[in-house]
């Protein structure tokens, strides 16, 4: 049998008699170490599952949107060394769902080739099986809209296409690294799968609908990964040019087809070149995947941090009370690096505890937070892996930060000497407290009252560490509750304030304005505007931002903008207004002049004054006039949406009438966004759950270890007190009006340091978010009151314990020892 | 014979801020190997001081401290450390066990530290605790918790046992028990034991009797016939 070293059992014993406490810190730690795994491997486990998926299906590092270009294009590239090109044909037109119940809806049609496992960005059958070998009126539907109209492998689908129907046969369902979320463009990265819907149909099949034999207007590549980036876009450059595209532009959007329509007005031939990064699914993708990333940081840091602070609470405490046994210890022959070591082992113990606990569990939670939100995602690869980099740094963290934060008490035992550690303590002194001279304020209380008063400040490191531990609560709560404040106001905000129509009507490229008398004279129509949403980039000094110009009529009653006050603020000819998230960006203030440059076309360079900045939570654009906006493409009857009001519900009647119009793509109904909007929440409902149960748990162990310490270290005096004819309930009444007093100043300091926090979070996700979604903090008066009686409440249970364990002491023996 | 301890001219002040407190003014003495001492004297005499300077727990400000020929008053930290872990055994008032230790596990405490340490079961069975030895300091009288506190004192097979006050918190019976426990290990293994108290009828069973005042040792009487503990009175 293995036999432990005395000294080592003592310390196995004391740990087990002061297991609550030390449980408590074991498990700060256990919840820090297990987060930052769980979320930092759940980060490395998405961006693998992702990678899997785009790897087996091939997608494309880069897409080149063109008007059109002959195969010999696409060979040409081909012969690029380390890079394979494939041409496809992308088109928009509407999908009929009138005999399936619903409406004509916007749809996309994307060539595949005709043998599954060739090209690029293949398809994944869901259910069914690819195209078959000879027919040609064969589609594949992506699963977001197959799911929604509940199609099915060999039912029918009728397209429509220059007003020509066709009807295809549905050989089965797929799944495309495009569409894993789906985003129709930049612009609309939130299309609800009613009104819009990918399908895939084979390369001949897309050439005759669409009369493009041996022409393509998608080029996508895959390029090696050692290649030079720069000298392969030179020579697909120079491919382009011998095929007579003179411009090539890189942008956000690849497949927003709208605007080719200027190109053509203006005579210029622009291929539009974006990167895998710059894809909204991607980058959409990205930001839910870093904010794993970055819960994997910050709430850790805050767990550590507190529980450093009570290793060092509670290893100052142990010293204190062990004093007597120190000093026999070193009587006894121990060294004073034993004796250090001896101390420091508590915190060995405790770390290395919550640390190998928070691991196993941190990498499970992990693995299956990984299939959970991959689930949601419907992905066919879920890639988990143990990533030993991730756990072996939060093992060694978790033991560290334990270590270091004891090393002070530890490090104090050298200092004590065994003969003067082995004299009965001294009594305490008695300083003058800081309060002392606002005394004659304490006068008329009684002493029930002056005393716990009195308390708060007689070890005031005491009470700090407890005031910390609601602190601490506080900011946990605080944190989850700016994420419900954003989202309730951001949604409050844009369906209240922002956008004040009940429908946006999509035109097929860039249409005419003047859909707006046809739509607006429509039955149940009370009001029509429209809009014009351009891409352009903005350059201010050595800065600049790609995004988007949205033209909105001037005063619109529609569309209104917001400052981030929440002060409505209008287009101006003279300026344009700018996001507020660019302004860091670009560093532009109000007055300033910014240059304009289109991402489209060769006209409409300029420069604008920044008239302001307006809010703005999903994709991030500048605003101008209506009319400005025309101008500036030389086009003034232009158009690219109408937004629509009605009289109370839209008639479906209304509805379809809309949709016949010639140039109308698709109708985007706020109702169905916003219920769409709603089922995407149930996981950052969860989120906030777990986050406001990890605060009062985090808060519960704090202030449980705060009062276990204040009351412990007092159980002498406490237990005199009571010994002199202080009832149980009177004590109890005494400590839990101290606690509430500390409490007061842990809400004072947790309010301001909870908000601080947040900002944090909301600092680093609206630089993860890329102009996708921005959030802006928000935090209601409830949040406060809510964080603080939480905390308060917290405080009150966990107190319960010690005064528990103060009530049970026996009298004779804790008045006779002066030892432990 | 060499003395087993020897103390010349040994001073100690304690520096206090402004103030400074001298708690042994000169003192002078040797206990040879194998005596029974007694050091009496009221409180604040310094025989507590002597003790600790004896024991290693702390160093003179002047003088000589020699233990078995060790000059124990110019050692490092680390040198007192090595020197309190071979040669000197504690024996205090408040029993000072681990209480997270049971009785045999504290005198393993200290076993562990030898080189050659005495078996603890043994040890404990001497002091007439072998039905006890699975107890925590917490289940054991005071007694039983002194006898278990000079188990662990001999656990290391030192030269030298140093007891402040062993008694001071036992009943008087019990403390006759304990100064006969201490007598028969002093007589049987040869041990030098220093004995500390402020009662006056203990010196009668000592070998040696060491009065001391002021931090001065102000007589020294030699027993010819020392006292059996069993007949103590106080």
């Amino acid at each position: 049998m293995v036999r432990i070293p005395r000294i080592h059992l003592k310390l196995l014993r004391d740990i087990w008699k002061g297991k609550i406490q030390y449980g408590a810190v074991s498990f700060i730690i256990f919840l820090g170490i297990s987060i930052f795994i769980c979320c930092y491997e759940a980060y490395l486990n998405l961006n693998m599952s992702y990678n899997a998926f785009y790897d087996r299906l091939n997608m494309a590092d880069y897409w080149i949107s063109v008007d059109g270009v002959g195969r010999n294009a696409i060979k040409n590239m081909n012969d690029i060394s380390g890079v394979q090109a494939y041409g496809r044909i992308v088109q928009d037109l509407f999908i009929d769902m009138g005999e399936e119940g619903g409406e004509k809806v916007s749809g996309r049609v994307i060539s595949l080739p005709e043998n599954e496992m060739l090209g690029i960005n293949r398809v994944e059958i869901e259910v069914g099986n690819y195209f078959s070998r000879y027919s040609g009126r064969e589609i594949l539907v992506e699963r977001h809209f197959a799911d929604y109209y509940n199609l099915k492998p060999g039912d029918w689908l009728t397209i429509e296409h220059d007003e020509i129907k066709s009807s295809f046969y549905i050989r089965g369902i797929v799944m495309s690294p495009e569409y894993i979320w789906i985003v129709k463009s930049a612009q609309e990265i939130m299309p609800t799968p009613r009104t819009f819907g990918v399908i895939f149909m084979p390369l001949r099949e897309a050439e005759k609908i669409f009369d493009m034999e041996g022409v393509v207007n998608e080029i996508t590549l895959t390029v090696a990964p050692d290649m030079d980036q720069n000298i392969m876009l030179s020579q697909v450059r120079a491919i382009l040019e011998r095929n007579y595209i003179k411009k090539m532009t890189f942008k956000d959007d690849p497949v927003s087809l709208s605007s080719r329509r200027i190109d053509i007005v203006q005579g210029m031939r622009t291929a539009y070149m974006t990167e895998r990064k710059n894809l909204p699914v991607v980058q959409i993708l990205r930001q839910d995947m870093e904010q794993f990333a970055m819960l994997a940081f910050l709430f850790p840091l805050l767990f550590l941090t507190m529980a450093s602070l009570t290793i060092y609470v509670l290893l100052n405490r142990l010293v204190e009370a062990q004093r007597i046994q120190i000093g026999l210890m070193r009587a006894m022959g121990y060294s004073s690096r034993a004796v250090m070591f001896h101390y420091l082992g508590f915190a060995l113990i405790v770390g290395a505890t919550g640390s190998f606990v928070g691991a196993i569990v941190g990498h499970l939670l992990a693995n299956s937070l990984t299939e959970f939100y991959v689930s949601q995602l419907n992905m066919p690869i879920i890639e988990t892996s143990l990533h030993w980099g991730a756990i072996s740094a939060g093992f060694a963290t978790g033991l560290l930060i334990p270590l270091v934060a004891g090393a002070l008490p530890a490090w104090s035992t050298m200092r004590i000497q065994p003969a003067e550690a082995m004299r009965p303590p001294a009594p305490a002194a008695g300083n003058r407290l800081v309060m002392e001279p606002l005394a004659w304020l304490l006068r008329p209380f009684p002493y029930f009252i002056k005393m716990p008063l009195r308390n708060v400040f007689r070890n005031f490191k005491r009470s700090l560490f407890m005031a910390s531990g609601i602190a601490a609560a506080i900011i946990m709560v605080l944190v989850a509750m700016s994420f419900v404040d954003a989202v309730d106001q951001m949604f409050a905000r844009q369906y209240g304030e922002v956008q004040r129509y009940d429908a946006m009507v999509h035109l097929q490229g860039t249409g005419a304005a003047s859909n707006v008398s046809l739509i607006s004279h429509l039955d149940g129509v009370t009001a029509a505007e429209a809009i014009l949403d351009l891409p352009y980039r903005i350059r201010f000094s050595d800065k600049k931002v790609d995004t988007g110009i949205r033209g909105l009529p001037e005063n619109s009653a529609m569309y209104n903008l917001l400052t981030q006050d929440g002060t409505k603020i209008d287009v101006t000819a003279d300026g344009i207004l700018l996001p507020y998230s660019y302004k860091d960006k670009l560093g532009a203030e109000v007055g300033d002049t910014v240059r304009l440059e289109p991402l489209k076309g060769t006209v409409g360079e300029t420069d604008k004054r920044v008239s302001g900045y307006v809010w703005s939570y999903v994709g991030a654009q500048a605003y101008m006039p209506l009319r400005e906006v025309q101008k500036l493409q030389r086009d003034t009857g232009a158009a690219t949406a109408i937004m629509v009001k009605f009289d109370g519900q839209p008639d479906p009647y209304t509805i379809k009438r809309i949709y016949d119009m010639p140039q109308v793509s698709s109708i985007e109904l706020v109702a169905d966004t916003r219920k769409q909007l709603d089922e995407q929440m149930g996981f950052f409902w969860a989120m906030i759950g777990i986050m406001l149960m990890m605060g009062t748990v985090l808060g519960g162990a704090i202030i449980f270890n705060g009062v276990m310490v204040n009351v412990t270290q007092r159980s002498r005096e406490m237990s005199i007190m009571r010994a002199v004819g202080l009832g149980d309930r009177m004590l109890s009444f005494m400590i839990t009006l101290e606690d509430i007093l500390i409490a007061c100043i842990g809400v004072a300091a947790g309010l301001p340091l909870g908000r601080w926090v947040s900002q944090l979070f909301f600092d680093a996700m609206s630089t993860s978010a890329e102009d996708v979604i921005s959030f802006t903090l928000v935090i209601l008066p409830r949040s406060y009151i809510i964080a603080a009686a939480t905390a308060v409440l917290i405080m009150l249970f966990s107190q319960a314990p010690a005064i528990s364990q103060i009530v049970k002491q026996n009298l004779a023996t804790v008045t006779k020892e002066y030892s432990e | 014979m060499n003395p087993s301890v020897r103390l010349d001219k040994v001073c100690k002040v304690y520096r206090m801020d402004h103030t400074q407190v001298t708690a042994l003014t000169d003192v002078s003495l040797e206990v040879f190997p194998g005596e029974f001492i007694v050091l009496l004297g009221p409180s604040g005499s310094g025989k507590t001081t002597l003790l600790n300077l004896i024991g290693g727990l702390d160093l003179p400000t002047s003088g000589l401290v020699e233990v078995n020929g060790i000059n124990v008053s110019s050692m490092s930290r680390s040198q007192l450390t090595e020197y309190r872990r071979h040669q000197i055994g504690f024996i205090f008032q408040f029993f000072n066990l681990i209480p997270t230790l049971n009785a045999r596990e504290n005198v393993e405490f200290a076993a562990e530290l030898a080189h050659n340490p005495m078996p603890p079961a043994q040890l404990l069975k001497e002091v007439g605790l072998e039905e006890r030895t699975e107890h925590f300091p917490g289940e054991l009288s005071g007694g039983e918790n002194q006898r278990v506190a000079i188990a662990r004192a001999l656990a290391t097979d030192p030269p030298v046992i140093l007891c402040d006050e062993p008694t001071g918190s036992l009943d008087f019976e019990t403390g006759k028990r304990i100064f006969k426990l201490l007598r028969i290990l002093n007589q049987a293994r040869h041990k030098t034991v220093i004995v500390v108290t402020h009662n006056a009828p203990v010196g009668a069973i000592a070998d040696r009797l060491i009065r001391m005042r002021d931090g001065r040792i102000v007589g020294i009487t030699s027993n010819e016939q020392p006292l059996d503990p069993d007949r103590l009175e106080w």
